[in-house]
């Protein structure tokens, strides 16, 4: 799952994210490349997990998007977790969604469900 | 008792629907994804026409699980189970419900409505100001081919005032759901225990009051297995589904004095190994609520009905919560097999 292959277009290793919009990973090298970009940082890593069943993740995006544009200086990162399983393993996203707070690589917090209010709660906690 | 409040006793209705795989499947699902294919703009108008909206979600890969502003919303590929409470439309829904599973090539299966009894039967709208209207509206808004019905109030001798409702419709006479339900009613509420759902100053919203009230009140030790979804009211109450693989859990209360009020429900296998039995399940449920007064309805689909795990159930919640079985009624229903009605009071008040 998830693509290895290279491609012209490839994204270059400093990545492009957009502020103040949900990042959709479209393959593994650029999960990679923003990932350890951001552990330098003391920079707020959101890791939004979804999938193509889960109709409270669709319920939530409209809410997601909004709240995002209130947070340029956090990085937010839609990860799908059946193109990208390893990923969706290794942070135990079974339950949809879930929103994993990473700071310097490693994980501080989540919100699991389609909470806005704990979102909102949980980004203004950990920004700084 | 109060002479009017918030309205605890919930409607529910469940409907099921044939496995239709040609046209429903999904490629990154294993499992085809049938009636959660429903967009949510399309569930929210039905819900709005049911007078009630979503506050929370949660899915996994077997189903969805809304908490609504009133109860409870599931949402199976070939079944859906919404569960209302206060004075909510919850019978609106059918028809829309079946109208979005047919633009998905569904065709339902099977229809079942139950209710236990309000405590304020009077405050309640059309039709749900008598059982026999209720069933009226929900016959005509069921296709013919649910051709087998019934539809019976199962009243307790000792205390006609708290009977359980059922109308059932099928297509076959055959149940066709693996899972047992179980229907845990609950009124006067011990006040001590009720209290952990009124919210307090500090907490910071309704999500992470929500969570504090599921760890105070032991909600969350009744399986540890399952996620809890969980959200509290202003100025109380307190809802939660329980989601572990293909099972769910939801708990609802209403914890003023004068109408307190709390439902446990669960689907769960009878033969669920380590995954804690139903009696066991049932008895942390009732425990943190302390109720003077309970019922059980159990629907056990397409399980044989096992008198031991009736007998089970009453021992076990007369040896840990004092609590005895004063009726046990049980019927046949077409498409939902046996169901059985029990009531519970304190053994010495």
């Amino acid at each position: 799952m998830g693509s290895n292959v290279s491609s012209v277009h490839d994204v270059p290793s400093s990545t492009e994210t957009k502020n103040g919009l949900v990042v959709e990973m479209e393959s593994r090298r650029q999960w990679r490349s923003l990932f350890d970009s951001m552990k330098g940082s003391n920079k707020l890593l959101v890791i939004d997990f979804t999938a193509a069943w889960c109709g409270p993740c669709k319920a939530m995006e409209p809410k997601v998007k909004e709240i995002v544009s209130r947070y340029p200086e956090a990085v937010f990162a839609r990860v799908d977790v059946d193109r990208f399983m390893d990923v969706a393993g290794t942070y135990r996203a079974n339950t949809l969604p879930a929103f994993v707070f990473v700071k310097r690589g490693e994980e501080i917090d989540r919100v699991v469900g389609a909470k806005p209010d704990e979102l909102v709660y949980k980004i203004e906690t950990h920004r700084v | 008792m109060a002479v009017s409040g918030f309205e605890g006793f919930e409607k529910r209705l469940e409907l099921r629907f044939f496995n239709d795989n040609t046209t429903t499947t999904s490629t990154t699902n294993k499992s085809p994804m049938g009636l959660r294919l429903i967009d949510f703009e399309s569930l929210d108008q039905v819900l709005t026409q049911v007078q009630c909206t979503v506050v929370s979600a949660v899915a996994n890969h077997s189903f969805d699980a809304y908490v609504l502003s009133e109860s409870s919303l599931f949402v199976y590929p070939t079944k859906i189970i919404i569960k209302t409470c206060g004075t909510t439309q919850l019978l609106k829904s059918i028809r829309p419900f079946i109208h979005l599973a047919r633009t998905l090539n569904l065709t339902l299966r099977a229809c079942r409505y139950s209710r236990g009894s309000f405590i304020f039967p009077k405050s309640q709208p059309f039709p749900h100001t008598s059982f026999e209207d209720e069933v009226v509206i929900v016959e005509d808004s069921l296709p013919k081919s649910l051709r087998h019905r019934k539809a019976f109030v199962m009243t307790p001798s000792n205390n006609p005032s708290r009977a359980w409702h059922v109308f059932t419709a099928s297509a076959d006479v055959e149940p066709d759901e693996p899972l047992v339900v179980v229907e845990v009613c609950m009124t006067e509420l011990d006040p001590v225990n009720a209290l952990s759902f009124f919210r307090r100053k500090g907490d910071e919203n309704n999500d992470s009051a929500g969570k504090e009230m599921t760890r105070l009140s032991g909600i969350d030790a009744i399986n540890e297995n399952a996620f809890v979804c969980d959200f509290a009211f202003d100025p109380c109450g307190y809802s939660m589904n329980g989601v572990d693989g293909d099972r769910y859990s939801t708990i609802h209360v209403t914890p003023e004095d004068g109408f307190s009020y709390a439902s446990f429900e669960c689907g769960l296998s009878l033969h669920d190994d380590g995954r804690g039995d139903i009696a066991e399940v049932l008895s942390r449920a009732i425990d943190v609520f302390r109720p003077s007064c309970v019922s059980i309805a159990t629907t056990y689909g397409g399980e044989d009905y096992d008198r031991e795990v009736t007998k089970r159930v009453e021992r076990v919640l007369a040896k840990k919560l004092g609590l005895k079985c004063r009726s046990r009624l049980m019927d046949e229903f077409p498409g939902s097999g046996t169901v059985v009605f029990q009531s519970f009071t304190p053994r010495r008040r």
